[in-house]
């Protein structure tokens, strides 16, 4: 408790320094623009006039729109929308407003009630806009969102979540966009749209492709950008959004557009979020000393103080001893000594921590030229001691207008980042927690552990630690050129360097070293990798509207270069105290010979392509691609690959018999149907032989080596999606989207095993033909809305299935040469976990019963067959959903976002239940009573204590009594903000135009059918977090 | 300005998009070994991942008795007992690291036609690689031969072990073991005259080599005047001399020339690593009870070395032999280089082939002359077990060093496991573990003949 109130006095002494040191600034002399919304303000010149308050929503989206200008026409008064689309002005009666915002159809209103909501409709290229829309994405076509499955984020309100890695922000807030949470801070999350469209289950095989303001960038930029900087972003879900990226888009793609600066007074934004990280879950519930000495005696290892020191023990060893009874007493001392102990290993191991952000935007500009500058730090505290991770983030984007027709957009952004891992060598910190007996101390004395018998605490801590540092920067330049009112031109190139470096250092005086030669001990490892990105990308496109034809056609060429350099030492006998390479002993040999490695790779990707699309009437709309691309990471006759898609959209609202329906309206139907191909994930090594130097030497000679199996018949998959969707509006209250997906992936290729004799286990080939499919519904509603109250909702349900639908060698495929159940089947889906039937555990010999298909009983002496497997349940959760609430009332909003899943199973982890083998472990709480101990022992869980060797091989399967459901609903986050009243700002912090105070609280509460026995890796941790957001 | 921007940006539409980038730090295509030197350093691959079972094997066989550390190790613990699974995972390693070596000695062999001679000297190189190219692929597929295959004979049905040539993907089935002792045969045929008369490095596979290693196959087929007709070339190659003190028995398994070495795998890392189980506590294995060192024998102190360790949990300190050969004590685990073949063996096989030949007289020679030399008590002449005490003293020369589940199996001889606390197990002859299953992937994958019982 003492803690907690430490960290919230220190947060609360933090906030009150930043609030100390901005009021010492110079910004309190910036006029406020915004100042004409207080309706006191405005000298009542009239009896006629009225306060005019407003909502201004896009007519799409139904979301809020910041920051639009309302004016009062033929008149210089006005203001400007705030966080939540209001707006209020003091109007004469007969007054006319105009509403203007960059990218929305202008529109005039004379009002005739003193509250108007306002549908601002987004405005396409026509050939009366006068007004240039700055697009800084050339591949961001608007073409394509009529026909592709295309979302986006609602990046206002992700912005405020305590997240350093902007990923998780995203996480429940897609349909079919999934986010898994790393196990250990600083690692990368695992982001997959529209499930795992490939056998092959690594990141580079199945990961998105992720754009910042039309640049390609690599996953690792992507999870260090800061999320302030970013305006919008937009999750491309099917072909027809994203094979203009060509064969790197299969997976999808995450499009994301900077913050830029506007026309207008500089506006200066603070945020700080300040936060708490709490322990969590703790996992596996473990035993107290006192079940544990208990569950040593009744299996029965002396080498456990458990049965050592008590009285069976005695009785057996010293039976005709003449001390026995003293030896009994005094064994029972040592055991209530022992059992008074109760170390809480959880709470000795994880720690609360500190989580912090602040970050400083400034934005600005004249008609010419804008300005955005940002800079971020943040750092974030793990559960285990030493685990953190440090970053800090800048961004300059600078927006010019050359001519009247010319915008240039230049973007120079950077980071670092630091994270520090302390683990043990063998053991991580987090795994000690369920292997260290109740009954042990950190303070030993000298003694050695009972759970680790050859070793003290301090030998199982501080054996290692790793720091990895990444700086990473980026510039681009885009290039907007309308030649004419027809045709543009527009560009990008940019290039990023990003540099990893990672020490590594395992003590001298650590655990592990103890069998080295003293001159050898300690271990330091040393690398820098660099990653050089170049990329380039030109396109022209043509728009013409002749009468109510709108026709778009574009055509643009794209090339790659990507340039990565790696360089790592390696080196035993480490001098005392010297943390770096420079103490490596280099007068050693053989084994403990220093190491060198070195890595250089370089490979381009050149594209050539054209799309085109075709409105009638604002009715039907028909939108096509094609996309070449040739890698040289290809042998030169599969050098070149191609991606297209086609799109329909029918806006049937446009008919005059559903203009007139009341309910209904928005009506519009889309389709899509596109083939890419995918070449992430072959390497040039999988399709032609490629050999390297080894490190080792023999005989004082190097040793040249093949470094894979290769296939030269080995062909990029295919992809060939196809998405159906429809969007409505009801009541103008609840906004309906449906979406319907099928996604192929033929030519599915995978490391399946050959005959061994081969000379390799394992080649990569085209083995079949795999298919996602499903639906997602999101359906966005306003539930309340008055003037005071407002209350939204959206709530979103996603379904997938995947099959096998063709393997081109049979129909069954066995990964692996020991697998009873083939993992893929023609007609099956990915991820069935088969198991057997259990029996429970036999009360005469305590070991585990089954029971056939034939329902007969049978013990691990039986050969198991293919026909004694079950199908016992799908291991990755077919539904998935959110269900996410706003609320609003006067100055306080407070929202809710809760994430399910529904449908998946998961298997029992058995590694915390101890057997006679591995008692010295700390046990899973309940054991001693689940287990089987002696002849008549009913109804138990587990096994005997010790088993025959060969029931080992039947035990690892699952059975149904070791498999739980893992349907969860989850409360993912909670805030509640406060807007400071604009009369108090305007009386006391007359500086200030806008200030907003939250209280988060993430990752509170989950609800689930069955308790979660898995280890502490996939524990959540909760975070409390007080955020302040202040605009000069 | 309008046309100099029109320039600049019409000018970007033109890349520079040659996708032939070269690889830095590797090589790539077909052509790759194109000269001499690249075929020597591939081929050092070969002579480096040269599969090391001489521990597992000498597991299985009766060289060790486990002591009370073993439960520490599953991998031990299963495979000293016999376990079956466990024994179909090592059959798994072996396959696998075998075929890959015999997959390497075939791309160095198939690039014959792209490499280029800058001179005679290169060429006559070249001839030397390719010689002990074969010859190692002979020895590879004869260990692979003994493992997987039962004794000689020329059925048709006695399948031997897959023949492999090409370097890409093919589902080849096995060939019986009459084909593949003759394939071997062959193989040494073509190498033995260019490596007589060209002497590299006892790292590599030479002359003597060549020659044990066919005279292993002849005692597996039986033909024992081929095998002494073998072993005597060695012989007349190396002299008479043997090892005959502490000292010079010590260098065998030293760094540099030794005269009872014919092949040293040269060697970077610690062998004994994988059954040291604590450099204080001691080893999973002792070396088995019956296998004792006199006093006075060269060997003692080297093949074993005492250290003082628990025969079970609770009982104090005793001083036991742990094998010794690629440490001098527990302390020392500086890397050694692996005597795959030596002398020894030669003499080993001379006895009992004459044995069996039957000459006894020359037989009794050669085991009076290699036991004389370790300065161990050497048996009677007329001792009515003779073959057995042969064999018993090959173990003893060869402790840890694998060849004893050959010869066990070979000779047809029962095997006493001692599992502890009175609990022994005999493994007859007859058991059908001696002969190592093929793996499940060579079987499921390519529907290949399983060995009975597997």
């Amino acid at each position: 408790m003492n803690k907690i109130e430490k960290f919230i006095s220190l947060f609360i002494c933090c906030n009150l320094f930043i609030g100390i040191s901005f009021g010492g600034n110079t910004v309190n002399s910036a006029n406020v623009y915004i100042k004409n919304t207080n309706s006191n303000s405005i000298k009542r010149d009239s009896l006629c006039s009225y306060v005019l308050k407003g909502r201004i929503i896009d007519k799409n989206t139904k979301t809020n729109l910041v920051g639009v200008s309302v004016s009062i026409e033929n008149t210089s008064i006005g203001c400007m929308s705030n966080s939540k689309g209001e707006f209020a002005l003091v109007l004469n009666k007969g007054q006319k407003i105009i509403i203007s915002c960059i990218g929305y159809k202008t529109k005039t209103i004379k009002p005739k009630k003193d509250f108007i909501l306002v549908c601002l409709e987004e405005k396409h290229f026509k050939l009366d806009e006068v007004v240039v829309r700055a697009r800084t994405n050339v591949n961001d076509i608007d073409m394509r969102e009529k026909a592709g499955a295309v979302e986006i984020v609602n990046i206002d309100i992700q912005a405020l979540k305590p997240e350093l890695d902007i990923s998780m922000a995203l996480q429940g807030q897609v349909p079919g966009l999934l986010i898994s949470q790393p196990a250990e801070l600083g690692q990368k999350p695992k982001i997959r749209i529209r499930g795992t469209a490939s056998f092959r289950k690594n990141n580079s095989a199945n990961e998105p492709l992720f754009v910042l303001d039309g640049m390609i960038i690599s996953s690792d930029a992507f999870h260090t950008l800061n999320i302030e900087d970013i305006s919008e972003i937009k999750v491309l879900k099917d072909a027809a959004a994203t094979a203009l990226y060509g064969v790197k888009a299969a997976n999808g793609v995450i499009e994301m557009v900077s913050k830029r600066g506007h026309i207008g007074k500089t506006q200066i934004v603070y945020r700080n979020k300040t936060g708490i990280t709490f322990r969590g879950n703790r996992g596996a519930k473990m035993m107290d000393s006192k079940e544990k000495l208990e569950l040593e005696r009744l299996i029965q290892n002396p080498a456990l103080p458990g049965y050592r020191f008590s009285e069976d023990y005695y009785r057996r060893y010293y039976s005709n001893d003449p001390n026995l009874k003293s030896m009994i007493a005094k064994g029972k001392v040592k055991l209530d000594s022992l059992s008074n102990i109760n170390t809480d290993w959880f709470k000795e191991l994880t720690r609360m921590n500190l989580f912090q952000s602040h970050s400083l935007g400034i934005r600005g500009g004249t008609d010419k030229s804008q300005y955005y500058y940002s800079v971020n730090y943040s750092k974030q505290g793990g559960k285990v001691k030493g685990n953190d991770i440090e970053r800090f983030t800048g961004r300059i984007n600078l927006d010019y207008s050359i001519l009247s027709n010319l915008q240039v957009y230049l973007n120079l952004s950077g980071g670092v980042s630091k994270l520090n891992t302390p683990n043990g060598v063998s053991e991580s910190l987090t795994s000690l927690i369920y292997k260290l007996n109740s009954y042990e101390k950190k303070k030993s004395n000298g003694n050695k552990l009972y759970s680790y018998p050859t070793r003290t605490y301090s030998d199982l801590i501080n054996q290692y630690s790793s720091e990895s540092n990444q700086k990473r920067i980026e510039s681009s330049i885009n290039i907007n050129w309308k030649i004419n009112k027809d045709l543009d031109i527009s560009a990008v190139y940019g290039m990023d360097y990003t540099l990893n470096e990672n020490l590594s250092i395992i003590n001298s005086n650590a655990y592990s070293q103890r069998n080295v030669p003293d001159d050898a001990k300690g271990k330091i490892s040393k690398y820098k990798n660099t990653d050089f990105n170049y990329s380039s990308n030109v396109r022209a496109q043509y728009l013409k509207t002749i009468d109510k034809h709108d026709i778009a056609i574009s055509a643009n060429t794209d090339y790659y270069y990507t340039a990565i350099d790696n360089i790592g030492i390696a080196g035993h006998g480490i001098a005392s105290k010297m943390k770096s390479a420079a103490g490596i002993n280099q007068a050693l040999e053989d084994n403990y010979k220093p190491k060198i490695s070195s890595m250089k790779q370089k490979y381009a990707q050149v594209g050539i392509g054209a799309s085109a699309a075709y409105t009638f009437d604002s009715l039907y709309e028909l939108y096509g691609s094609y996309k070449l691309d040739a890698s040289s990471l290809m042998p030169k006759d599969k050098r070149w690959n191609k991606a297209w898609s086609l799109g329909l959209g029918w806006n049937i609202s446009k008919y005059s018999l559903l203009k007139n329906l009341d309910y209904i309206s928005d009506i519009k139907l889309r389709a899509s149907y596109g083939r890419i191909a995918n070449i992430s994930g072959i390497s040039a090594s999988s399709i032609f032989p490629i050999y390297s130097y080894e490190q080792s030497v023999y005989n004082g000679k190097r040793l040249f080596s093949l470094s894979e199996y290769y296939n030269t018949d080995l062909k990029p998959e295919q992809t060939i999606s196809t998405n159906i969707g429809c969007t409505f509006n009801l009541f103008n209250k609840l906004n309906v989207n449906l979406n319907l997906y099928r996604n192929k992936t033929v030519d599915a290729i995978i490391g399946v095993p050959i005959p061994i004799s081969n000379g390799y286990p394992q080649l990569n080939r085209n083995v079949g033909v795999l298919e996602n499919k499903g639906y997602e519904i999101c359906l966005n509603s306003k539930i309340y809305d008055n003037n005071n109250l407002r209350i939204y909702s959206s709530i979103s349900i996603s379904y997938n299935k995947n099959t096998v639908l063709d393997l081109y060698d049979g129909d069954k495929l066995y990964l692996n040469e020991n697998s009873m159940i083939p993992e893929y089947e023609v007609g099956k889906p990915i991820g069935i976990i088969y198991g057997l039937k259990s029996l429970g555990i036999n009360s005469i010999d305590g070991l585990p019963r089954y029971q056939d298909s034939n329902g007969n009983e049978f013990n691990y002496k039986k050969n198991i067959k293919t026909e004694d497997f079950r199908d016992l349940g799908y291991s990755t959760p077919p539904y998935t959903g959110f269900f996410n609430n706003s609320l609003s009332y006067k100055s306080f909003d407070l929202s809710i976002d809760i994430y399910f899943n529904i449908g998946g199973k998961a298997q029992f982890s058995r590694s915390f239940v101890r057997r006679y083998s591995d008692i010295n472990y700390n046990a899973v709480k309940g054991q001693t009573l689940d287990m089987w101990f002696k002849q008549g022992d009913m109804n138990k869980i587990y096994h005997k204590s010790r088993i025959p060797a060969m029931a080992n091989d039947i035990l690892r399967w699952p059975t149904n009594k070791t498999i739980y459901s893992t349907d969860m609903l989850k409360i993912n986050n909670i805030r509640l903000s406060y807007r400071l009243e604009k009369n108090f700002l305007k009386k006391n912090l007359p500086f200030i135009q806008y200030a907003n105070v939250n209280v988060q609280l993430q990752n509170i509460l989950s609800l689930r059918r069955a308790e979660d026995k898995a280890s502490l890796n996939g524990v959540q941790q909760p975070i409390l977090m007080l955020g302040l957001n202040l605009t000069f | 300005m309008k046309k100099i921007i029109t320039i600049l940006i019409l000018s970007t539409f033109i890349y520079s998009c040659d996708l032939d980038i070269p690889l830095e730090d590797s090589i790539s295509g077909k052509d790759a070994i194109d000269n001499v030197d690249v075929a020597r350093e591939a081929i050092n691959k070969v002579y480096f991942s040269y599969p090391k079972y001489q521990l597992e094997l000498s597991v299985l066989a009766d060289d060790f008795l486990p002591t009370y550390l073993i439960n520490h190790s599953d991998y031990y613990s299963t495979l000293y007992s016999w376990y079956a699974l466990s024994i179909r995972n090592l059959s798994k390693k072996i396959f696998e690291d075998y075929y890959q070596d015999i997959l390497n000695i075939n791309l160095v062999l198939n690039s014959e036609r792209y490499i280029k001679f800058k001179n005679p000297d290169e060429k006559k190189e070249w001839e030397i690689i390719k010689a002990e190219a074969y010859a190692l692929k002979a020895f590879l597929y004869s260990d692979l031969l003994f493992l997987y295959s039962n004794e000689y004979s020329t059925s048709k049905d006695n399948l031997g072990i897959i023949l492999k040539n090409e370097t890409k993907l093919e589902f080849l089935k096995r060939n019986t073991v009459d084909e593949s002792c003759k394939e071997i045969e062959r193989l040494l045929k073509y190498s033995k005259p260019i490596l007589k008369d060209n002497f590299t490095s006892k790292a590599y596979i030479t002359y003597n080599a060549a020659l044990l290693i066919e005279a292993r196959l002849y005692m597996y087929k039986k033909e024992y005047s081929n095998a002494i007709s073998s072993c005597n070339k060695i012989l007349l190659n190396v002299g008479e001399d043997l090892i005959n003190t502490k000292e010079g028995y010590k260098k065998l398994w030293e760094d540099g020339d030794n005269l009872e070495k014919i092949f040293a795998q040269d060697n970077y890392t610690f062998f004994l690593n994988s059954i040291t189980h604590d450099k204080k506590l001691g080893d999973y294995f002792s070396i088995n009870k019956f296998i004792d060192f006199d006093d006075d024998d060269i060997r003692n102190g080297i093949s074993n070395i005492s250290f003082p360790m628990k025969e079970n949990f609770t009982t104090n300190l005793v001083n036991q032999n742990l094998l010794g050969k690629y440490r001098f004590s527990v302390e020392d685990t500086k890397p050694k280089d692996i005597n795959v073949l030596r002398l020894a063996e030669v003499y080993f096989i001379l006895a009992e082939a004459y044995y069996r030949q039957p000459n006894r007289e020359l037989s009794y020679k050669y085991i009076e002359k290699i036991l004389k030399a370790r300065n161990t008590q050497v048996f009677p002449k007329d001792d009515k077990e003779m073959l057995k005490k042969i064999l018993l003293e090959k173990q003893k020369e060869f402790v840890g060093e694998g060849i004893r589940f050959f010869d066990l199996k070979r000779c047809k001889n029962e095997l006493l496991k001692d599992l502890g606390n009175g609990i022994k197990v005999k493994i007859s002859p007859n058991d059908y573990r001696w002969t190592f299953p093929i793996p499940r992937a060579e079987n499921r994958y390519n529907n290949i003949i399983q060995n009975k019982n597997w």
